[in-house]
């Protein structure tokens, strides 16, 4: 060490001994900086790239999911469990669970899904309950303030508050719960948690009971929580009153095909709700919103009987539209106990088949998308601060605050403020608040489908769902006694006054008064044409004598449930590879309807070149949205340029809000209707423009389309197949690309049964399901696997056969043990 | 300590069992563990041209619980999964996976390793002749 002099100087001894001194402490001190550096880098991380070290830590971290790609047969001793229940799991990944009791049965459940999705769980659950930006930062604030305001949360526990204590319902969530609990137990212990939490860096907390219940909440969300009304206003400030209803008319302008087409009973008195300030259970949510449209939900579903079935029997197909992602939102489980045997598909994290069937009878689900949510226009005055005037006399707006934990960032406060008709929407400018159809605490919800699950006849299937609160849905149904039906109960709300496809006053004067009797709400059973369809499509004709929503932001134009009616009645008796089909029908509705008239108008017009060549293609189309096809291509640009081309000047001139997109449905009614039966509508002249017919104004959007598709894809217009313009897409829920699938070419469109909407469509049919009563088989397939471990076998090896539109047979236990490949678990006690 | 450096048999021991114990305790969710004990090996031996053998274990630590858990578990899979996600070329993405993984192993050890063969040098210098 370096020797100081004693006059506090530097001798020339100590002066050498502090010149060697010296490059060694500056070696000590950068390497000292640098481990600092890389221990800091290694825990910390780098921006959103996760922490290194604990992420690609050997053997742990990312590896884990190696480990958890393995599934042999063993025995599990799983905490709670009453007896032994055995899991066959199928060379599909699917679990064939068998127990003793029921509760086993759920814990059981519980345990699988969580080894298979608990991270999707935990999205779901964070999702509903606003704790996204937890993890994922501040991008999610908007989605958790949303979410927070819907109130999904608030509703759940209040749900599961008021859940009878010895309910099935409850019981069933309650095991359940402890069953996914077990596997983040043994995840923990065994460095098998999935990678989503490896790479954001946390872990899970334990479930609750109300991160189930809440899935209902983020369900209604997806396919019942509309934004029509305030498009509705919207229009109706710029467009006027006369074309605003004239254009979205309460009844749509064009063919129907009403599965329950009447004749129906005389309008009775609504069954009453729950005074409104009692009631609550809310949400707010803001003007601008962030891309929540019921409209978004669309499926398909039908049933066949007696000569339309093969075997005299029935056959029921469903498929649910969906957004599309990998892992899928479906898990398919077989469930046998004491009081269950039933096989489909369920929400991951909750103890439910929504989807599936059991001995005797098969179901399954499209959204209605009737009118399920209601605007108010709240009075305030400046004069009463944080008051709303409601029934005559002014109440304080509820106000309740939340703490939004932020990754890397200081939590968030949040207020959301209520009124007697639910969450407050904004105030800018005005006070709006929302009623909409998962306000209300319906505890009875899971009980509902637990007794549908155990359902033996349309009888007590009808009365398993007449509580059904919602989202309301088309549930179609079959049974082994050659039966169909289908019916679409829950909360069709009532208003004391006013029209609910515009904002109401929120003075009291329209609240909510109740909902369209359960004796009362469209249905249909065994009709006489062996035939029951939906597709999102008004389901009751003109006549009905409840009001369910006008053409805004509600019902499907009709175009896929006119062409499967169609496909059915030509097909004469069906199988299941003749339901298969129909599945995979990629024919546009639409196209089907106008293509007579375009032709017409065509001929009539005089073209040369790449337009006289589109035209060729045209002439010989069947409507069918093939990926090898030139024609489709052509047809699904000139439709875009079709609805422009006649309300883009209407949009301009006006200055018309929401967007031509946002409302196209409506429109392309509309179109559809004046071009078959009135030409010369005005629409069709632009302000201020020349007269213009129909015939016109589809020459004109067809030589746009044309020159569209020309510059984009270059070449002779046979060459323009409709595979270069129109692909699927199926994203990760990580939003990794390489975690997701394609973009690959792909058919359908909007409108054909195969949907698939937008140039890269992300929307799409979940799951498909084909019940045969005949021979008591079924089938199903999902875009994506049973397992959210990407190294697994099973995280997308379904893709394929549904893309090709193969369905594979759901076994019973029985058959899935000696299907080779298949394991076998013991859990015990 | 003395400037004296062991017999290599103690040498090449040492760098084993810092390996062994890098890959158990990174078994315990350890993982900066590779640092302190590459520390250790160069406060013991205490010379530079002997870093490149604390990177070995540090390696060798790393390495082996991906050999092990490969005997039982699709390792290469999830290194090609892990890859892709770091958007290496699907060719490479195992690969890249695999040498990233082991490169954080193998400077947690070396970095480790300096900083112990520096403190050694600037509190015990070599003396000089």
């Amino acid at each position: 060490m370096p020797e100081w002099g004693r006059d506090g100087g530097v001798g020339g001894d100590s002066l050498a001994a502090v010149r060697r001194l010296l490059p060694r402490l500056a070696s000590f001190l950068a390497a000292l900086v640098v481990t600092a550096a890389l221990l800091y880098g290694c825990a910390a991380g780098v921006g959103p790239l996760p922490a290194p070290g604990p992420t690609f830590a050997a053997g742990q971290g990312v590896w884990d999911m190696a480990r958890g790609a393995v599934t042999t047969s063993e025995t599990l001793r799983i905490w709670g469990l009453e007896m032994p229940v055995q899991v066959t799991i199928d060379a599909e990944g699917v679990p064939h669970i068998q127990a003793r009791t029921d509760e086993d049965m759920f814990i059981a459940m519980g345990y699988l899904e969580a080894r298979d999705r608990l991270f999707e769980m935990d999205l779901f659950r964070r999702s509903a309950e606003g704790g996204l930006s937890q993890i994922l930062g501040p991008s999610e604030l908007g989605s958790d303030e949303l979410n927070l305001s819907l109130g999904l949360l608030r509703t759940a526990q209040q749900e599961w508050r008021e859940m009878a204590p010895d309910s099935s319902a409850r019981l069933a969530v309650q095991y359940f719960t402890e069953g996914v609990n077990d596997r983040i137990s043994d995840d923990e212990a065994d460095g098998t948690l999935p990678l989503g939490f490896s790479l954001l860096g946390y872990r899970p907390a334990a479930w609750q009971p109300v991160d189930s219940l809440v899935l209902r909440g983020l369900l209604a969300e997806d396919l019942a929580y509309q934004e029509g009304p305030l498009q509705a206003a919207l229009l109706q400030n710029s467009l006027g009153s006369a074309l605003t209803q004239s254009w979205f008319p309460q009844l749509p302008p064009n063919a129907q095909v009403p599965y329950d087409p009447g004749p129906y009973t005389t309008r009775t008195l609504a069954e009453p709700v729950a005074d409104a300030e009692t009631a609550l259970s809310q949400a707010l949510t803001k003007l601008d919103g962030i891309g929540l449209d019921g409209a978004l939900g669309a499926s398909n579903n039908w049933a066949v009987n007696g000569p339309r079935a093969a075997d005299g029997k029935a056959l029921m197909a469903n498929d649910p539209h969906l957004a599309l992602s990998l892992p899928s939102i479906w898990y398919q489980v077989d469930l046998e106990s004491p009081d269950y045997h039933v096989a489909g598909v369920g929400l991951p994290g909750a103890p439910l088949v929504l989807i599936g069937r059991n001995r005797d009878i098969s179901w399954g689900a499209t959204d209605t998308e009737a009118q399920a949510t209601v605007y108010y226009r709240d009075q305030t005055d400046p004069g009463h601060p944080g008051e709303y005037e409601w029934k005559g006399a002014w109440h304080q707006f509820r106000l309740l605050h939340y703490d939004i934990p932020v990754k890397g960032q200081a939590a968030k406060s949040y207020t959301v403020r209520l009124s007697a008709q639910g969450p407050v929407l904004t105030q800018q400018g005005e006070t709006l608040a929302v009623d909409w159809v998962a306000d209300s605490p319906a505890p009875q919800t899971f009980g509902d489908i637990l007794a549908v699950m155990r359902a033996g006849d349309w009888s007590s299937f009808t009365a398993a769902l007449r509580t059904w609160v919602g989202p309301i849905q088309n549930w179609v149904y079959a049974d082994d006694q050659g039966n169909i039906g289908i019916i679409a109960p829950g909360d069709y709300p009532i208003v004391a006054s006013g029209n609910p496809a515009y904002p109401l006053p929120g003075d009291g004067s329209a609240d909510v008064i109740g909902r369209i009797p359960f004796s009362q709400v469209p249905r249909v059973y065994d009709p006489p044409d062996h035939m029951v369809v939906s597709a999102n499509q008004r389901p009751v004709g003109p006549a009905y004598p409840y009001d369910i929503g006008s053409t805004l932001g509600t019902f499907d134009p009709g175009y896929r449930a006119g062409e499967i009616t169609s496909q059915i009645q030509q097909a004469g008796p069906l199988t299941v590879a003749g339901m298969e089909r129909i599945q995979m029908d990629a024919r546009d509705g639409l196209a089907v309807r106008l293509l007579p008239s375009l032709r017409s108008a065509l001929a009539a017009a005089p073209m040369q070149g790449d337009a006289a060549a589109a035209r060729g293609l045209m002439a010989s189309w069947d409507g069918e949205m093939t990926t090898a096809s030139p024609a489709a291509a052509i047809w699904s640009t000139f439709v875009n340029q079709y609805v422009s081309t006649v309300f883009q000047p209407w949009w301009r001139s006006r200055d018309v809000k929401p967007s031509i997109d946002q409302v196209s449905d409506p429109l392309t009614e509309d179109l559809e209707s004046w071009t078959l039966h009135d030409p010369g509508n005005p629409a069709f002249t632009p302000p201020g423009g020349a007269h213009r017919t129909a015939p016109q104004a589809m020459v004109d959007a067809f030589q746009k389309a044309v020159s569209q598709l020309s510059t984009k894809l270059g070449g002779a217009p046979r060459t323009w197949k409709y595979g270069r313009v129109h692909s699927r897409l199926i994203p990760s829920l990580l939003g990794l690309s390489a975690l997701g699938y394609g973009p690959v070419s792909s058919p359908g469109d909007a409108d054909s049964p195969l949907a698939a909407p937008g140039a890269v469509s992300e929307h799409g049919p979940s799951w498909r399901i084909v019940v045969d009563w005949s021979t008591g088989q079924s089938y199903g397939i999902y875009p994506g696997g049973q397992s959210e471990n990407p190294a697994s076998s099973d995280y997308d090896d379904q893709v394929g056969d549904w893309f090709d539109g193969r369905l594979r047979p759901m076994r019973w236990a029985g058959s899935a043990q000696r299907q080779p490949g298949s394991v076998t678990w013991q859990l015990v006690p | 300590m003395n400037d004296q450096l062991p017999p290599p048999a103690a040498v090449l021991i040492g760098a084993a069992v810092a390996a062994a114990l890098t890959a158990f305790l990174l078994g315990h969710g350890l993982w900066w563990a590779a640092l302190p004990l590459g520390a250790a090996l160069g406060l013991w031996l205490g010379r530079w041209w002997l870093l490149p053998l604390a990177a070995a274990s540090g390696l060798v630590g790393w390495g082996a619980p991906l050999l092990v858990l490969a005997l039982s578990a699709p390792v290469g899979g999830a290194a090609a999964v892990v890859g892709a996600v770091l958007g290496a070329p699907p060719a490479a993405s195992g690969a890249v996976a695999l040498i990233l993984t082991l490169l954080i192993g193998m400077l947690l050890a070396l970095v480790g390793a300096w900083l112990g063969v520096a403190a050694r040098r600037l509190f015990r210098p070599p003396q000089e002749t």
